[in-house]
């Protein structure tokens, strides 16, 4: 039975707390609503000035304190349910943890409540995964990890607690320690296909991406961001960027203004006739939401567990909800030479009362020119000789989109010039549809990728040129082949419309930035691959590398196995260490004492040399007198002033001679 | 406990020799509430195929065990080399020191000593230290005040678990019976003396020295002799005649219950003392002859806390 001592919140200890929760909500403070981290900052404060200056805290000798603390709790729970409807859900939650955790701290007065409350820390770092796994934000969480693990020495030591680096210093050999064990058990614990329970609704970020419906403005919108569709990297050759055209979405309805997908179709995938290099390449691709995954135009082999549909796109069969790399095969020139009557047909529709000009315009180009390749040349043409501008702030169009662009406004994005094209082309009774996706990409040297960017959208068209089957023409590169030979930032300069982007483009003409740029941006892939993406699929891969079945039932067994054997290791090794001996002063006099001992007076553990001395000398008179000198010597050497090596040899002889 | 153990002399209490201890490490319910928090967060990680949640958690799951182990470590070298006990009276407080003793090479932090209801200040012990610790326990009967079974624990380094070394040592505080009583000392038999009235054997003029005997009063070492090693010699005195008086158990049958009488007996026992009185003291079955110092003193005083069992 022990009595447990109750062990006061010293001014150091509160502070170690108070600041590493800090750190902890300043990592959420990107998310959470900027009166939640206040509150909790006020909380802080609160705690903090009465540790210092003795300001009353919350307690019941306070009442209106008290009662305010209660209103407080009230409040908070009121405010984040007004705010978020609710307090299920993750942001909400959020709120409620970090205003409940400060108000905690108010009351936080023994031990229990200091544990509580560090352990409630943790457990809101984790919640911050949720927003972001990115390396800073990994590194920082570490950080706090130390730190609040600091803020338990401190409070198992208050003694101690103002030595910041030391607790820190042991913080950090704890986790050091620790993480041979992380390692295994990140590796090796068995991770489930599916959720356990249903996520909450807000429980994925909005991703940004193509979606299959495109309107006036919808890639105008994507180019604003900076955030990465995918990456690329090619395993041998690789194309040059104008080949890049990664296909999404096959646009066919139109109602004038929106384009759709056409109807689903079971059909197989039509031949694809391929010539020339086949390029093989692995794309980690973002979160999507979207059933679909990009491939280089026109794959020749498929990741497992996709297939390409009738309009050669890749389906996924399900949304892509975490990212994913997967590996593929293609051929830049290739075609494909299969189309039924019911899908040309779909290829003509126009609605009927739309885009007049473009309609009378595309019909007179038919009547002059009888071969398919010489409309859609003429068409190309326009687009050259006219004065049109490739721009991704087009002035406003009013009355029909098509019309009002070619031969009104005249400037336009992407998505402007493949509808207006498509237009004209089923009028003059060629199918045509609009493909979306991204083209081309930046490459990045330090990780030999290519970063496609959802600014690298974009919409082509192909059109059905009977003997020659799909063609792919794209109408933008009439106007800005830059756009297509060197990427979107060579076409339009000053492409970052905010300041911080603008900053950004300004000092990638530095290219040691743009190198530093490149290498984050492969350790960041790194990163992904190696630790965000690791799950139940890779994890499987991995075992079958080695011929293991990774069922969760050997998983569970390695895993007990491999930490038993590092913990037993790792125990070993920090408990390793001898016993101290001391120096030749103390081994000198332990060997005396030793010879007395023999003689039958051994020297009781509380005595002190001097005690022991008259003792044994009283006892054994003939050697009281060596005693005594040796005894003499010792306490000289020991505790003299200026005692020298001299002293300790003169005490090592006598020691040595004395036979009692 | 009758027998008056004559090697008791004061502050030399029974010690016995250092045992090999065993470290018990355990988590104590902070470790379970984290272990707890621990398994939310694994719960939550594995739902939301969080990896970064996961290398959290298994690093934090990491750090719980090796909390522990550094909890052994920190035990491990320290070492109860024993314990003991300076006689009190009833009514005091029994001090014991307990010598803990750290032989690894590594400081051991957030020591605390507890035994029965009492637990110390937190200590540490640097690498090959050593530390005294105290321990106090109200002396409420005369005889023999065990120590209750030590137990060393600390809550290094993140308080969720517990080390904990025991120890059971031999040591005991003797409890003197509380010195009160009105009487005055008894009537000395020798007349000359009573005459002088109680002349003080003062300690007024140094007479020579002469070989240490066991029991002699430690005031009367001759420390210089033995520093230039000569020995253990005592100082002797020439002071006045020194009286004596007889202080006997069975003068006393007409007061009170034993435990009284007792009170008396070591109340006169002081008062001779002090008064530098040679006196005797006899138990009926235990007879201390006369004599006169602190060993003297120590001698009776045993006798009486050890006589008899205690009402």
């Amino acid at each position: 039975m022990t009595a447990t001592r109750r062990i006061e919140l010293t001014r150091p200890v509160v502070a170690w707390l108070a600041v590493s929760l800090l750190m902890v909500v300043l990592l959420h403070a990107r998310q959470q609503p900027l009166w939640v981290c206040g509150g909790f900052l006020a909380l802080v404060l609160w705690r903090i000035l009465h540790a210092w200056r003795g300001v009353p805290l919350p307690t019941r000798d306070h009442r209106m304190l008290w009662l305010l603390k209660h209103a407080l709790a009230i409040g908070i729970f009121w405010v984040v349910y007004r705010r978020f409807g609710g307090v299920i859900g993750r942001d909400a939650g959020i709120s409620l943890l970090i205003l409940l955790i400060g108000l905690k701290l108010l009351e936080m007065k023994s031990q229990r409540e200091f544990v509580l409350v560090a352990l409630l820390g943790f457990f809101l770092l984790v919640t911050a995964f949720f927003y972001s796994q990115s390396i800073p934000v990994a590194v920082y969480a570490l950080a706090c990890v130390a730190a609040l693990l600091g803020s338990m020495v401190a409070m198992a030591l208050p003694a101690r607690a103002r030595a910041v680096g030391a607790n820190l210093r042991l913080a950090g050999t704890l986790m050091l320690q620790a993480a041979p064990l992380m390692l295994i058990a990140f590796v090796l614990f068995p991770r489930p296909g599916s959720p356990l329970w249903t996520l909450p609704k807000d429980a994925r970020h909005a991703v940004s991406g193509l979606s299959e419906e495109m309107s006036p403005g919808e890639l105008t919108r994507l180019t604003m961001s900076d955030a990465v569709a995918f990456r690329a990297a090619f395993s041998t050759n690789r194309p040059s960027v104008a080949e890049m055209y990664w296909r999404g979405p096959v646009l066919v309805k139109t109602d004038g203004r929106t384009w759709t997908p056409g109807e689903p179709s079971d059909r197989p995938a039509p031949a694809i006739t391929a010539q020339g290099v086949r390029y093989s390449y692995s794309i980690t691709l973002e979160p999507t939401d979207r059933p679909w995954i990009y491939a280089l135009e026109h794959p020749s082999s498929l990741p497992r567990g996709t297939r390409l549909s009738r309009d050669l796109r890749v389906l996924s069969g399900r949304p892509i909800t975490d990212r994913i790399r997967y590996s593929a095969e293609s051929y830049t020139q290739a075609w494909v030479a299969e189309a039924d009557s019911e899908e040309l047909r779909a290829a003509l529709q126009l609605p009927p009362d739309a885009h007049p000009r473009a309609q009378a315009l595309a019909r007179q180009w038919r009547r002059e020119d009888r071969s398919d390749e010489g409309v859609v040349r003429r068409a190309l043409q326009r687009f050259r000789d006219e004065p049109f501008v490739y721009t991704l702030s087009p002035r406003e169009i009013h009355g029909d989109p098509v019309d009002g662009f070619l031969f009104g406004t005249r400037q336009g994005f992407c998505e402007h010039y493949a509808s207006a094209f498509t237009v004209l082309m089923r009028a003059a009774q060629i199918p045509a549809r609009i493909v979306t996706g991204y083209q081309g990409g930046e490459y990045n040297p330090v990780g030999d990728y290519y970063i496609v960017r959802q600014r690298d959208a974009h919409a082509w068209v192909e059109v059905w040129l009977g003997h020659r089957g799909w063609v792919r023409v794209d109408p933008t590169a009439a106007v800005a082949p830059a756009r297509v030979q060197r990427g979107i930032d060579q076409a339009l300069p000053g492409l970052g419309a905010t300041v911080g982007e603008a900053a950004a483009d300004l000092a990638v003409d530095f290219a040691a930035w743009r190198e530093l740029r490149y290498a984050y941006d492969a350790l960041n892939n790194r990163w992904n691959h190696w630790v965000i993406s690791y799950n139940a699929r890779r994890q499987s891969a991995m075992f079958d590398e080695f011929g293991l079945r990774a069922d969760w039932r050997a998983l569970a067994l390695l895993l007990g196995a491999a930490l038993l054997l590092a913990g037993t290791l790792l125990v070993a090794w920090s408990l390793r260490g001898r016993r101290v001996h001391g120096d030749a002063i103390a081994r000198a006099y332990r060997r005396f004492c030793t010879k007395l001992a023999r003689r039958g007076h051994p020297r009781a553990p509380h005595e002190g040399p001097m005690d022991y001395a008259r003792r044994v000398g009283a006892a054994l008179p003939a050697a009281a007198a060596d005693i005594a000198r040796i005894t003499g010597l010792y306490a000289r050497a020991r505790y003299g002033p200026g005692s020298s090596g001299a002293d300790a040899q003169a005490l090592r002889s006598a020691v040595r001679r004395f036979a009692p | 406990m009758a027998s008056a153990t004559a090697a008791g002399v004061r502050g030399r209490a029974e010690v016995s020799p250092p045992p090999r201890i065993a470290v018990r490490v355990l988590p104590n319910r902070y470790g379970w509430l984290m272990l707890l928090v621990l398994g939310v967060m694994l719960l939550g990680s594995i739902n939301y195929n969080n990896n970064l949640g996961y290398a959290l958690t298994f690093l934090l799951m990491g750090v719980w065990v090796m909390a522990h182990v550094h909890g052994y470590r920190n035990l491990r070298g320290i070492e109860v080399l024993g314990a003991r006990a300076t006689p009190v009276f009833v009514g005091e407080e029994a001090v014991f020191e307990v010598f803990v003793c750290n032989s690894s090479a590594r400081a051991s932090h957030g020591l605390a000593i507890s035994a029965g209801m009492v637990t110390t200040d937190m200590f540490e012990v640097a690498a090959g230290d050593s530390h005294t610790a105290r321990l106090s326990f109200p002396a409420q009967r005369r005889g023999v005040l065990p120590l209750p079974p030590v137990t060393i624990a600390s809550g290094f380094p993140l308080a969720i678990g517990t080390a904990r070394i025991g120890w059971r040592g031999e040591a005991s505080a003797t409890v003197y019976p509380h010195p009160a009583g009105a009487l005055p000392l008894p009537e000395t038999d020798d007349p000359a003396a009573a005459a002088a009235g109680y002349a003080l054997s003062g300690d007024t003029d140094f007479a020579g020295l002469r070989a240490y005997r066991t029991g002699d009063s430690l005031r009367q070492i001759a420390w210089k002799a033995l520093a230039r090693e000569r020995g253990l010699h005592v100082k002797r005195f020439a002071g006045g005649v020194a009286a004596q008086v007889e202080l006997r158990l069975r003068d006393l049958r007409f007061i009170g219950d034993p435990e009284t009488q007792l009170s008396q007996l070591a109340r006169w026992v002081m008062d001779a003392e002090r008064a530098g009185i040679s006196y005797s003291l006899d138990l009926d079955h235990v007879l201390l002859p006369a004599g006169v110092g602190e060993a003297h003193r120590e001698f009776c005083l045993q006798a009486l806390a050890h006589y008899g069992p205690p009402s």
